[in-house]
């Protein structure tokens, strides 16, 4: 990895986006069949991947929001690489980590799919199904 | 039995028809004779009455290793024998039909009897199965015929009684060998005459019938062996039946109570019928929300195992097309450095071809003419290819091996599978429908909990499962009630198949009861035989004894005749020892006697016929003889005298006109000259050769006709 490579960088998301990474979880014994769920619980990592896909694929604005509050997102087993293979030019322009990038781009995501359900669309239609 | 007609006709040299009288004022009358010269018909009559009697004459027995061989049957026409026949000759020459019969009428204890055989044959017989005979028999007025009228005979005249009463003075002497020797013929003759065959008969029969009771009885045991057997099936089957029947009795009543039951909460249910409706469709609609709140947590677990790849499908649609790029900058690569590895390994064989370049052909080995001009083009290659290697690696372009990582990458972790985003759809659609679906239902159950109560609810719910319980139940034993009838169907065959038939006792007690009264009679008749034998010898011996002193020249030098238990019969002196050398005329006596006291013994009452009498008697026997059997107390007795034996002349001299009637037997031949054969006078006149006719009755008598005439003889008064 040359000088100029970002690195790999932490993972995190607001409190708000965090709590609705939550109410994503399903857990057969708890949950109510009618409560849209979409991830198994434990599984924040695939929630903030797909955060990330929603904002990147949606081309959302980057919010950059700094606090003290932010929410770690578990890096283990994050691919780092693959998604460098993606976002290295986009990380080196905007002179963010790979981890920093991904997580703008997550909060983001997840954060208008918040409030997309919230104002009552639908899921299908939000994700352009 | 006494003869009182005898009719013949066209039998022996008896042309047309002959009637003999034998009817007599005194009735006790027993001397009756026929005197005639050989060839007249004596044996014709003799033979005739045992033709009526037995339908068929047979020829004289003979005496075989001291047994008796029986001649065999005289036939009633012969071919190739006209003397050993029984028809007469010029009959069945002449006579169309032709005809032969032979008819007698007897009285006795038993009443009238008539007996006609005749034998007729519509066309020229040439065999005896050419006749038909017919046997008619009328007894005291009824009429019998075929086999009834020859049992009607049998009883009154015993075939085997034959020998006793039909005497052959030719055989005389070989009855008297057998006597003396007695052979087995004769012993089976004397038991004849006293009815033991019959009784012995009586008693096989006995035996058979006895033995078919014995199979009675055993067939009577085997079965009740296997009605025992069935007996016990039969009661287990019952046993069986029995426990079903009781069952279907208590199944019946459990249906009825159940039936009852069931009546009384529809009544109770029927006062609930509006609430009961609602609080069915609540336990639906809850039945409904139960069954889809499994069914939901199944959706959104599809929902959430395909929406995994919901982000890569997001992503792929920026990415795809970089994909796609990278791929195809990598395969230019690829292309490149195959060409560049091609055009180098090319450069290297061309460089060593050139420096081990001397001037040969490589492919034919011959010098090669312009040598330096081929090395000249062969360098002029090497720097093309030069060239060529220069221009591609010049070229340059992404490292191969990071553009294949940047793919790798790529592949791995965003490339989605096909038709994800096409699952995910349609697994978030289905969801979503079961998901309003519920919402619908949890509305109507809202409503519902407004209508009825939960406590109404559990009240009819508990009423509908009291009835769903009772209905279960009574289905359970309605069905079992039927599978018991079945059974009891099927038991009830069973039974009825195994149930031994109801045994006849009474008629198996007849059985047993005829058994041991045959069983009885058996041994009576066995002691009956025996007794009987022993006491009929004794008689046979005691009135042969008397006979024998009677018939005997010197009857005080004899205590008798004894018989042993074979019958073999002895003279005995009155010192007490058998007669050593007896006369022929004395043994021949000794017969005559056995024969009359077995006759006596029989106690049958039937004329005797003996023929040639005194063939084997001297004079003093004969006239002995004579005196014995025409006494008045005797049965009738027939003898057929030659005239060699016997002359009427003599009889009448000798003063043995104890007879009561006598014929002579005369052909025409025997009077020619002399008389008229037709009416006895003698006013005849010749008239032709051997023939004379006569002044009296105008007859002409032909010496030369063999026919008998019978001429009854004027006996003294």
């Amino acid at each position: 990895m040359s000088d100029d490579a970002p690195v790999d960088g932490s993972l995190d998301v607001s409190p708000e986006v965090h709590d609705f990474m939550n109410s994503l979880e399903y857990n057969s014994k708890i949950s109510e069949g009618t409560k849209l769920a979409l991830f198994k619980e434990q599984r924040k990592n695939d929630i903030f991947q797909f955060g990330f896909a929603v904002g990147y694929s949606k081309k959302l604005d980057l919010l950059f929001l700094k606090s003290q509050d932010r929410k770690t997102v578990a890096p283990r087993g994050f691919p780092y690489d693959a998604y460098r293979t993606i976002l290295q030019e986009e990380a080196i322009e905007r002179k963010m980590s790979i981890g920093g990038l991904v997580s703008a781009y997550a909060d983001a995501g997840l954060l208008h799919l918040k409030q997309e359900l919230e104002a009552g669309k639908d899921l299908m239609e939000i994700m352009g199904f | 039995m006494r003869l009182h007609y005898l009719v013949l006709s066209d039998i022996g040299p008896f042309r047309g028809r002959h009637v003999f009288d034998f009817s007599t004022d005194d009735e006790q009358a027993s001397g009756f004779a026929f005197f005639a010269k050989n060839g007249r018909g004596k044996t014709t009559i003799y033979n005739a009455m045992k033709w009526a009697l037995f339908g068929y004459v047979r020829q004289k027995s003979k005496l075989v290793n001291n047994i008796v061989v029986e001649g065999s049957n005289r036939p009633i026409v012969d071919e190739k024998d006209f003397d050993n026949m029984l028809m007469n000759y010029n009959a069945w020459q002449d006579d169309s039909p032709q005809q032969m019969s032979v008819l007698f009428i007897a009285k006795g204890e038993f009443g009238e009897l008539q007996v006609q055989r005749t034998a007729s044959c519509s066309a020229m017989a040439r065999k005896d199965k050419d006749f038909d005979v017919e046997l008619s028999v009328s007894l005291n007025g009824t009429s019998f015929s075929g086999t009834a009228a020859e049992e009607e005979i049998a009883k009154i005249f015993p075939i085997e009684l034959e020998r006793f009463f039909f005497i052959d003075g030719e055989e005389v002497e070989a009855y008297t060998t057998m006597m003396k020797s007695s052979a087995t013929g004769i012993i089976d003759d004397i038991k004849s005459i006293l009815r033991l065959p019959s009784l012995t008969r009586g008693i096989e029969d006995l035996k058979a019938i006895r033995e078919g009771y014995d199979s009675a009885i055993q067939a009577n045991d085997q079965k009740q062996a296997r009605d025992a057997r069935a007996s016990d099936k039969a009661r287990q089957l019952f046993g069986q039946l029995s426990a079903v029947r009781k069952q279907i009795a208590e199944l019946q009543n459990e249906v009825e109570r159940l039936t009852e039951r069931k009546s009384g909460l529809a009544d109770e249910m029927s006062k609930h019928e509006e609430l009961r409706l609602y609080a069915e469709e609540k336990l639906v609609v809850q039945a409904k929300i139960d069954m889809l709140e499994k069914s939901l947590h199944t959706s959104l677990e599809t929902l959430i195992s395909e929406f995994s790849s919901a982000g890569n499908v997001l992503l792929w649609d920026l990415l795809g097309p970089r994909y796609n790029a990278i791929q195809q900058e990598n395969d230019a690569n690829q292309n490149r450095r195959f060409e560049l590895d091609s055009k180098k390994r090319e450069r290297s064989n061309l460089q060593s071809t050139i420096q081990a370049f001397a001037s040969i052909c490589e492919s034919c080995g011959q010098e090669v003419p312009d040598a330096e001009v081929h090395l000249s083009k062969k360098k002029q290659e090497l720097a093309e290819i030069e060239e060529t290697i220069q221009a591609l690696e010049s070229k340059g372009g992404a490292d191969p091996r990071v553009l294949r990582q940047k793919l790798t990458a790529m592949e791995k972790h965003f490339m989605p599978n096909a038709g994800s985003k096409e699952r995910i759809a349609r697994a978030y659609a289905h969801y979503k429908d079961q998901v309003t679906e519920f919402e619908n239902l949890a509305e109507r159950r809202a409503n519902l909990a407004d209508l009825v109560s939960d406590d109404s609810t559990q009240e009819i719910q508990a009423l509908a499962n009291k009835i769903a319980k009772t209905d279960q139940v009574l289905l359970k034993k309605e069905k079992e009630l039927k599978d018991a009838r079945f059974k009891e169907d099927q038991l009830d065959r069973q039974y009825r198949s195994a149930k031994p038939s109801d045994v006849d006792d009474d008629g198996i007690e007849e059985v047993f009861h005829l058994r041991d009264t045959i069983k009885k009679f058996i041994v009576a008749i066995q002691d009956t035989v025996k007794s009987y034998s022993d006491r009929a010898t004794g008689e046979v011996q005691t009135e042969a004894s008397k006979v024998f002193k009677e018939l005997s020249n010197a009857p005080d030098a004899f205590e008798g005749i004894r018989l042993n238990k074979q019958f073999k019969a002895r003279i005995y002196g009155t010192d007490g020892r058998p007669v050593v050398g007896a006369s022929s005329g004395m043994e021949v006596i000794m017969t005559l006697s056995i024969i009359d006291a077995l006759r006596t013994v029989s106690r049958l009452d039937a004329p005797v016929f003996f023929d040639t009498p005194a063939r084997s008697l001297d004079k003093d026997h004969t006239n002995g003889m004579l005196n014995y059997f025409w006494r008045a107390d005797r049965s009738q007795f027939l003898i057929f005298a030659h005239t060699g034996e016997f002359t009427v002349e003599e009889i009448l001299e000798d003063d043995l006109a104890q007879f009561n009637k006598a014929w002579e037997l005369i052909w025409p031949e025997d009077v020619r000259g002399v008389s008229c054969i037709h009416c006895g006078s003698t006013n005849i006149s010749r008239a032709g050769k051997g023939k004379s006719t006569c002044a009296d009755c105008d007859k002409i008598t032909d010496s030369s006709e063999r026919q008998t005439y019978a001429k009854e003889v004027v006996l003294n008064e």
